[in-house]
Formats: C-alpha cells, structure tokens, sequence
C-alpha cells in the first residue's frame, strides 16, 4: 500500500518533471526523471516483491494459561515461521491493552532467512480486573524510502482473564487481621434472644424455660430468689455491595482505574463482613451488565465475583434510578446495600418526585471522586491547570448531588482512593448497630 | 551517549539536507550575484532574517511565523492601495509597501531563499525534496532571466517590450528584470505551443530553440544535480534504521531501475537530438509508471482478515 507520503513523493517528482520541461532544462528534466522512476520503481518492486514474502510468513502463539491473577506474570510466546523461498524482513508487535505492564519483545523487527524459526518471548501482567485481549499479532514491512506500507494480522487474538490480586485482599482474607477487625467492635448487633454470647441476668418468670435458670446466681439477694440468663441473639446482616460497571467506571489510567478499585474495596469489605457472619452479595450494573449475586453465607459469592469480573469489562451506562428500580426488583429480602459509583453521568440529574428512589431497605451511595485517578503530569503545566480546573468543577458537581440525594432521604457519602474502604466498613458497623 | 549518537544523526541530516538541494543553493546564489543591486533592501532583509528570527522567537510564534508574515505583508499591500485611494486618512501613515515590478521581483527570490533555508532544516525527506522543487521553479526562473540577458536576442526583446507595454505597465524596471518578464512571455509561448500544437517550442532554457542559449555554469549543474540525487538516496539512509542492511538492497535496485528506465525515457523522448515530443512522450511513460504502481498498491491491501 502507498502511504500519503509516497503519493506525495510521487507527485512533487511528476510536478519537477514537468518544470522542467516547461522551463527546457535539460539536466534539471534528466534529475526529476531519475527521481520519479527510482521512486515509482522502488514502490512496484516493493509491492510485488517484498509484500509476497510476508505472505509465506507463518506466526504462532503459546500461552499457557488464560487465567490469570492482577499483577501475576503470564509469559507469552511468538513464533515466527519463514516459508518462503526468500530472505523476509519486518516489524513485529503485539496489540496488547494498556492494562498490561510489559516486559520483553513484544514488537521488534526479526529478518529471517528461508525457512529459519525464530523465537520470541515477552511477559505481561495486568494492572487491573476484567477481561481482555491479546493479539492479533501485527507484522509490517516498509520500504526503504518508507513510502509504502504492507500491514498483516498474522495470529488470532486470544482472551485473558484476570482476577483480582491476591495481593491486594489478602489483608482481609488473614485471620488476625480479620479477627481484630471482628473484637473491634464491628460486631454490635446486641438483641436478647437465642445466641452463645452472655448478655446478662434477669429475675425468673414463671413463663421461662427452667433451662435458661443461672443457677451461680441463685439466692444471692434473699436466699430463694431465682434468676435467669440473657443471650445476645445473633441477627444476620445481608450486605450487598452494587457496583456500577459502566464505562464511565473505566476512568483512570494504567494500574489505577475506578471499576478495579471498586471491585477491590468491595470484595475486601465483602470479607469483613463474612468474618461477622453476615450474608454478602454483589450487582454489577450498567445498561449492558446485569450480573447479581445472591448473598451468601460463605466466600462462595466473593469467589463468583472474581470469576465474573475477570470475564467483564465495564460498560454501558449508569442510570442512579434506574439502578434503584432494578436493585428494588433484585434484592427481596432486607438488607444493606452498599451502592459504590463513580456518578459521572449526573449532568442533568433532578431529584426525583415521589417514592421513586426508595427501595426499602438501608441504603448508602457511596460516590467515588476521581481526583485520585487522574494522571498527574508535573511536567506539563497547562495539563495540569485543566486537570486542576476539571476536578474542582467535578467535587463541586458530586457535593451538589450528595446534597440532593441525601435530602431526598437517600443517604450519600463521598469517598476518594485511600478512605474508600474505611467509608465501606464505617457503613457497615452502623448499619450492624441499627440492626 | 545518546545525546551524541541524536547529535551526530542530525549533522548527517543535515549534510545530507544541504547535498539535496545544492542546486538550489547554487542558484541561489548565481541568482542573487546578479540580482541584488536590482531587490528593494527594505524587503529583502527582513525576509533574509525571517528564518532567523523565526528560530529565536517564542513557540508560539515560531510556529505561525510564516503565517504572520504573509498577513503583515497582505496588510501593507491593503495599506498602500487604501493610501492611493484615499491619501488624507490618518490611518494608512504613509506605511506600505510600493506595487511595483522590483516588489514581486524581490519577493520571488526572497520566497526562493526561504524555501531553500527551510528545507536545509527540515527534518523529513519529502519536505526537503518538496522545498527544492519548489525552490527550483523560482530560481530556474532567474537562472533564465541571467542566461536570457546574456543571449544576443535579449536587446531584440527590450526594443519590443519597450514599444509594446513598456511605458503602461510597469515603471522603471532592470535590464535583469526586464529579462525575466522575458522568460514569463517564453513560457506563456511554450504553454500557448503545447495547447494549439501539441508540443512545446520555446522553453526558455532549451539549447535546441531558435534563440539558443548559453546557460551559465551548466556542467556544474548538472554536478550538483547528481550530487542532488546522492544526497535523496543518504538522506532516506540516514532516516531508516541501521540494522536493515537487508531491505536497503531493495533501494540500490530501485536507483539503478530508476537511472536505466529514465535515460531510456530521456533518450527516447528526443531531448537531446531537439525532438518536440518530448512532452507526450514522458507524459505518457509517467502516467504508464503511475497506474503501475496504484495496481500494484492494490495487491498489497492495509490489513488482511484474521487468519484461522
């Protein structure tokens, strides 16, 4: 293929060829001659000679395992084949997300000789969740002049799914962690009923069961006063944590984005709350993704959500009432639901009239400012007086719509990067107290 | 380290930049030996220290520098138009700039230098290229004039002029300017030849014409115009990389196609034996190269579909 650059080549020596003429001069109509035919030679010799190799060139993939953990290395390898009967030269890349840190060729040039293999092999990892795709494999040759251009996808595009970072919710998963985290007082539910932790003693009634009599206690006021015990019933909280996975969740850039971040607070608060015996259930959503998870007593819904979101990648739109409608619909029984967004599509949002934002249950938005997944650029001055200018105008949009939102009754909190999860648990432990 | 290995690619650049338009720079300065006793100084050395200062001013106007120019010069011409119509408005100050002959003739050398300096600079090939053809066509121009005042036909054309439109048009204009209104009306006869008879006759610069001319300095030229194509091939080497030995033996079978078809071309095309079909001649082995190489653009498309 002639680039723009070889057509304008090709049509500044035709205009040189025909100056000199117009002018008659010899030499000069001789030089833009010489020009326009090397040129025009070196384009037909390339594109018939050189592009046919490219052809004969066979490439392949080897990568063990599609499956893979953020951050967790995959080694991915290329093969590159020469069939042809003639020496091939050519650039070479992977197209690869820019979720992927990487290391080693994943592009370079290779020249192989007829019928030489040639090996290469490069590492990536991810720097966040969902999954993603790799390839195809780009080969492209130039010519010398750099004025044409062959271009090939040469190997199918595989998909790699990545889940979250053991890493990054390993603190939760720990026990010790988890277990100062539960005698911190996350456990606050305090109901008298049936239960194993001790609340206290009350005088006995001839309706009590005579099993429940502290015997220990008995006669210590007149001699035959009898007394029964008290235990604090354990009540369970569903949480569900509702993510919106719109592509406006997809804001940030490279290790950082808000639907990852999202994912990870979530699931690392999702283990709290299992460690408190509470039920916990996850809703990605946004116009495309409607993926609920029912609230279990175990790891097995937290396990589902990493499963899912390595096969996701946000998208859609989120609409704060349709979300509501559809949380209202989903989750039946009560519960508290932990709304994590970004809210970046409230542009036009009014307060709704009526009871249309209520669901019933407790509910908390939790609005997660972007500021800290903007990509600062020091260096670059006006870049950073826009991005500075962008954000300030954005805290004030959210703080508008928090103000709105909690004065319709629907509680709103904002949260950044670093208080996110803490926002998360401080919901939580209310929530458990009111309970 | 890599600052040495950037600067000395960009000194390559350059000679290589500076072998390609060495015509250019020769008739350049062939051209302004004889032409600057002829230029108005209040135009030409501003122009001459535009690239200059273009280069020492601020990003902001060193990207628009050419751009500010041509409205600044626009403006003056307005200015001067608007001071002929209305001499007593305070506006127009007596600031402008004269409509004349020596103006356009100024500009047009001025406008020469600048696209030489430019593509001496320039950091990709075909603007380099670009800039000497455009280059070319200007100081060819005054290459002519100087051959065309130095033939014994030029006292012929200022007797004609002189009769014709001498006393309407122009004012007072130099023998050197008066040679190159010369070369505009050879031209105007070439063109006005090819459209009513199919070839051209009076190329300013043609040997085989009736008023043949001596050009000055021409096996020189024709040097430089070899020296020209050696620096085309170095420049695309300096700006390809260096581990591809391999595809740069494509380039040197390209030159040699290029030199055989094209003297092939110039020989059959009867430039050198004062045939007048040369014109339609290399048109149509143009054209012929032109559709070859579009078809074989085709064969090579940008992307093929993924293959299973």
């Amino acid at each position: 293929m002639i680039k723009k650059s070889g057509y304008l080549f090709l049509g500044i020596a035709v205009v040189a060829i025909y100056e000199g003429l117009l002018l008659g001069f010899t030499y000069f109509i001789l030089f833009a001659s010489i020009l326009f035919f090397t040129v025009s030679s070196e384009i037909i010799i390339f594109n018939m000679v050189t592009t046919s190799g490219l052809r004969s060139l066979e490439v392949r993939r080897f990568v063990d395992n599609t499956s893979i953990r953020k951050g967790e290395k995959l080694p991915i390898k290329l093969k590159f084949t020469n069939v042809s009967g003639r020496r091939i030269a050519f650039h070479y890349y992977d197209t690869l997300s820019d979720v992927f840190t990487i290391s080693g060729p994943s592009e370079g040039y290779v020249s192989l000789a007829p019928g030489e293999e040639r090996n290469v092999t490069y590492v990536l990892a991810s720097l966040a969740v969902g999954k993603y795709i790799v390839g195809p494999v780009i080969v492209y040759s130039e010519d010398p002049m750099k004025l044409c251009l062959s271009m090939y996808k040469l190997e199918r595009q595989i998909e790699v799914k990545v889940a979250p970072a053991l890493t990054e919710i390993r603190a939760a998963r720990t026990e010790l962690l988890s277990n100062i985290r539960y005698s911190m007082g996350v456990h606050k539910s305090r109901v008298i009923g049936q239960g194993y932790n001790f609340y206290g003693i009350r005088p006995y009634d001839i309706s009590d069961e005579f099993r429940y009599i502290a015997w220990t206690r008995y006669g210590i006021r007149d001699g035959d006063d009898l007394y029964v015990k008290q235990m604090e019933e354990e009540k369970v909280l569903n949480v569900y944590f509702v993510i919106d996975y719109s592509i406006s969740s997809n804001f940030g850039f490279k290790g950082k984005r808000m639907y990852d971040r999202m994912v990870i607070s979530a699931i690392n608060s999702a283990y709290s709350v299992i460690k408190n015996r509470d039920d916990v259930g996850f809703y990605l959503l946004s116009t495309e993704i409607d993926l609920f998870i029912e609230a279990t007593h175990s790891d097995a819904s937290i396990s589902k959500l990493e499963t899912s979101v390595s096969e996701l990648r946000p998208s859609g739109h989120f609409d704060i009432m349709s979300a509501l409608d559809r949380i209202r619909k989903k989750i039946k029984r009560n519960a508290l639901i932990v709304v994590l967004s970004p809210m970046s599509e409230i542009d036009d949002f009014k307060a709704p009239k009526g009871s249309l934002f209520q669901v019933g249950k407790k509910l908390v938005l939790v609005v997660l400012s972007p500021s800290e997944f903007a990509e600062k650029r020091d260096w670059d001055q006006n870049y950073t007086l826009l991005l500075k200018s962008a954000l300030v105008s954005r805290q004030l949009q959210i703080k508008q719509f928090s103000r709105t939102m909690n004065s319709i009754g629907l509680k709103t909190i904002l949260a950044e990067d670093s208080t996110l999860q803490r926002k998360i648990i401080n919901e939580y432990q209310y929530a458990k107290m009111v309970n | 380290m890599e600052t040495e290995r950037s600067e000395a690619s960009k000194a390559k650049t350059y000679l290589f930049n500076a072998m390609l338009i060495s015509p250019s720079i020769f008739l350049l300065l062939f051209g302004l030996s004889y032409a600057l006793p002829d230029m108005n100084p209040y135009i030409y050395i501003p122009l001459f220290l535009l690239p200059l200062i273009k280069r020492l001013s601020p990003k902001l106007i060193r990207l628009n520098t050419y751009r500010l120019v041509v409205i600044i010069f626009l403006l003056l011409v307005l200015d001067t138009i608007f001071s002929r119509l209305a001499p007593n408005t305070p506006i127009v100050g007596g600031i402008g700039v004269p409509i004349t002959f020596t103006t356009m003739f100024t500009v047009e050398i001025c406008l020469g230098y600048l696209l030489v300096v430019e593509s001496l600079f320039a950091n990709k090939p075909y603007h380099v290229i670009g800039g000497m053809i455009a280059s070319l066509a200007l100081l060819g121009e005054i290459y002519a004039a100087i051959a065309f005042l130095n033939s014994p036909y030029f006292n012929e054309f200022v007797t004609g002029y002189g009769i014709v439109i001498g006393k309407f048009a122009l004012g007072s204009i130099s023998r050197l300017q008066m040679a190159l209104i010369g070369v505009a009306v050879l031209e105007f006869a070439a063109i006005t030849s090819l459209i009513f008879n199919g070839f051209m006759t009076f190329m300013p610069l043609y040997g085989g014409s009736p008023h043949s001319l001596v050009l000055p300095y021409s096996r020189l030229l024709l040097g430089l115009f070899g020296v020209s194509f050696i620096g085309v091939v170095g420049r695309f080497y300096v700006d390809g990389e260096k581990d591809e030995t391999f595809r740069l033996e494509g380039l040197f079978y390209s030159v040699i196609m290029g030199v055989v078809i094209s003297s092939i071309v110039v020989y059959f095309a009867g430039l050198f034996q004062g045939l007048d079909y040369q014109f339609m001649v290399i048109s149509i082995l143009v054209i012929i190269f032109l559709i070859i190489s579009s078809a074989s653009s085709r064969l090579t498309p940008k992307a093929l579909k993924l293959e299973e």
